[in-house]
């Protein structure tokens, strides 16, 4: 597992404190059990200790673990994909196969090699990027990248439904089904004659079909269901922060999708978002044009229309094919996991901050739970417990935590204020902070920074936000 | 002369701040603040605000000092000596430097709460397994 802290560049900064996990997997007082009713409660023990590994979970007679994937974007389809693999029954509940989810559909480098994504569902490969800041100050960023180096721009509907059928290919259970609620098992309970009971509509692909109600029994539970998720509720997750990300989707002439055939725009300033960003993303012929905020969602097509207005030049003539809009997470959900119900993906928060990249992580969480609950069920033989999912959380947090933080740190010293964007933007021409950004964000780890360049980069960037302030006082001064 | 580079960009700024206009290629802006010389930025913004708070720093030292000795009879020598008073000191340079407004009060209370709320919400998960095995 690549390691995964994203820029050193920041002085100081303190890694999280030790998180709290499962001790090592040496059960003491427990035999193995024989019958399967002693098993509820040994596992709870009273005392201090946490819980011990299913090493010692009932095995399952004659079945195999019997889990369920709730929703099938990226994160549902990799959670699928790896449970067929690892000899488990798995079944996929998806409400709508073409779901064109609202989405920038940036995927970095390191996930086309991660998760075997072909090529062809490449639309576009963006190699270079454009930073504009509130006063028009344009920057390139990309020079650093190296020539097999890009981003990739995909088509939600396309990637989603590649990474279905593959998990459809390796056994898993796709069905189109839309997930109403789930009977919980009694609390406590470790007996497997006591499942979780999911009640969902299934469609039979008529259109306008109002589909049948059914009910599954399984075992365990993944909840990919995307920012608003059902099982989240069921689970009493509890809530998030959230942003609204607007969309629109723009047929641009073919002379002005020349500048954009592998470059994306990212727009800064109050005009357009007052803690995002706005951007121009070129998808397979025509540009998504959007915005974001959290604080002030009310004013989304205020801001929609001062992007608009901001790259008027470059998508005059251009007609809105689609509008969109959809909630992001900003952190995660206070609770991720109960019992054996796991969150992943955007139903879990998983969506860094200053970026809002969340296909790779969504993926990558699937993958990294449905590891888990195979490693915990020693391939579909044993149940599972709630001791085997915190592992994929622990392990999850160990990889991950740093470069959320780092990305949130960015954020809120970077999309503060006007001057504060005005800095950034100035920042985003150095190349050493291109390679690091590029480093970290293609690759999810980074190369040991120079230790001098550090320094200069942290003293370049109080220079640059002690400047831009000053302008700004500047200006309060002045009066037009 | 390149004081001006300062105040044409400021206005500049300004202007696209009350009226956003679109970034065209034909036009490309290339500003670095970095081009406007040190010492301008040094008249214009340090020396002036450097005053002001050395102003209240001693304005402060000066009656904190007083009042002091007033109460206990200790003068400013045998002050600087006492770490109290040393501590004291040091509470208000920091103060003076970090507190301008009445607002930057709450700013920097706001600001202390902020740097760990984002910690908080990611350990919110794991303090959930602690309650719920001591429970059973």
């Amino acid at each position: 597992m690549s390691s995964s802290v994203a820029f050193k560049s920041f002085t100081g900064l303190r890694q999280s404190p030790a998180v709290v996990g499962p001790p090592p997997p040496s059960s003491t007082q427990l035999s193995l059990p024989n019958s399967l009713t002693t098993t509820s409660h040994r596992s709870r023990r009273s005392s201090s200790l946490q819980i011990a590994a299913a090493l010692s979970s009932p095995t399952l007679p004659n079945r195999k673990l019997r889990v369920a994937v709730i929703g099938g974007g990226p994160a549902g389809g990799s959670a699928a994909e790896t449970l067929a693999k690892g000899g488990i029954e798995t079944y996929l509940i998806e409400r709508k196969m073409d779901n064109c989810k609202p989405c920038g559909g940036a995927i970095p480098l390191c996930m086309v090699g991660e998760f075997d994504i072909p090529l062809d569902i490449i639309d576009r490969r963006v190699t270079k990027m454009k930073m504009i800041s509130p006063s028009n100050v344009a920057v390139d960023i990309g020079r650093t990248l190296k020539p097999h180096e890009y981003i990739g721009m995909v088509r939600r509907e396309v990637l989603d439904a590649y990474m279905r059928e593959r998990a459809e290919k390796f056994g898993a259970n796709v069905i189109n089904g839309l997930f109403l609620k789930m009977d919980l098992p009694e609390k406590g309970s470790r007996n497997v004659e006591s499942p979780y009971v999911l009640h969902y509509t299934e469609y039979d692909g008529t259109v306008g079909g109002t589909g049948q109600k059914r009910t599954l029994e399984v075992d365990a539970v993944i909840g990919a269901d995307g920012a608003n998720s059902r099982v989240a509720k069921s689970i009493g997750a509890g809530d998030y922060d959230y942003a609204i990300a607007f969309q629109e989707r723009i047929k641009i002439p073919d002379e002005k999708m020349v500048y954009y055939e592998n470059l994306a725009e990212m727009y800064v300033g109050d005009d357009v978002s007052p803690d995002f960003y706005g951007w121009v993303f070129p998808k397979s012929d025509h540009v998504a044009v959007g915005t974001g905020t959290v604080t002030h969602k009310g004013d989304i097509k205020k801001f929609q229309l001062a992007t608009r207005n901001r790259a008027k030049d470059k998508i005059l003539g251009g007609k809105i094919i689609r509008v969109e809009a959809h909630p992001i997470p900003e952190h995660p959900r206070p609770r991720r996991i109960l019992d054996r119900v796991a969150l992943v993906g955007d139903a879990a928060g998983y969506v860094t901050k200053c970026s809002g990249e969340g296909i790779y992580f969504a993926a990558k969480s699937g993958r990294m739970c449905a590891e888990a609950i195979v490693e915990g069920s020693g391939e579909g033989k044993r149940m599972v417990e709630e001791s085997d999912l915190r592992k994929y959380l622990e392990k999850w947090d160990k990889a991950y935590w740093p470069t959320y933080k780092v990305l949130d740190v960015l954020q809120k010293v970077f999309y503060r204020s006007n001057p504060a964007r005005e800095a950034f933007v100035e920042m985003c021409a150095d190349e050493y902070v291109q390679k690091m950004t590029f480093d970290s964000y293609l690759y999810k780890r980074v190369v040991p920074g120079n230790p001098l360049e550090d320094l200069k980069l942290a003293v370049n960037t109080i220079g640059s936000l002690v400047r831009a302030n000053a302008l700004r006082r500047e200006m309060e001064k002045l009066t037009l | 002369m390149q004081q001006s580079s300062l105040f044409s960009e400021a206005r500049r700024r300004k202007w696209l701040e009350a009226n956003p206009e679109s970034s065209s290629n034909d036009d490309l802006i290339v500003f670095d603040t970095s081009i406007i010389p040190w010492w301008a930025w040094v008249k214009r913004y340090h020396l002036p605000e450097a005053e002001l708070l050395n102003g209240r720093a001693a304005m402060i030292g000066f009656f904190m000092a007083y009042f002091v000795d007033s109460l206990t009879g200790v003068g400013l020598v045998d002050q600087m000596g006492n770490f109290f008073c040393k501590t004291l000191l040091f509470v208000a340079v920091v103060g003076v430097l970090v507190i301008r407004k009445n607002e930057d009060i709450e700013t920097v209370k706001k600001l202390v709460e902020e740097t760990t709320f984002y910690d908080k919400q990611r350990q919110a998960a794991w303090k959930d397994e602690n309650t719920s095995s001591s429970k059973n």
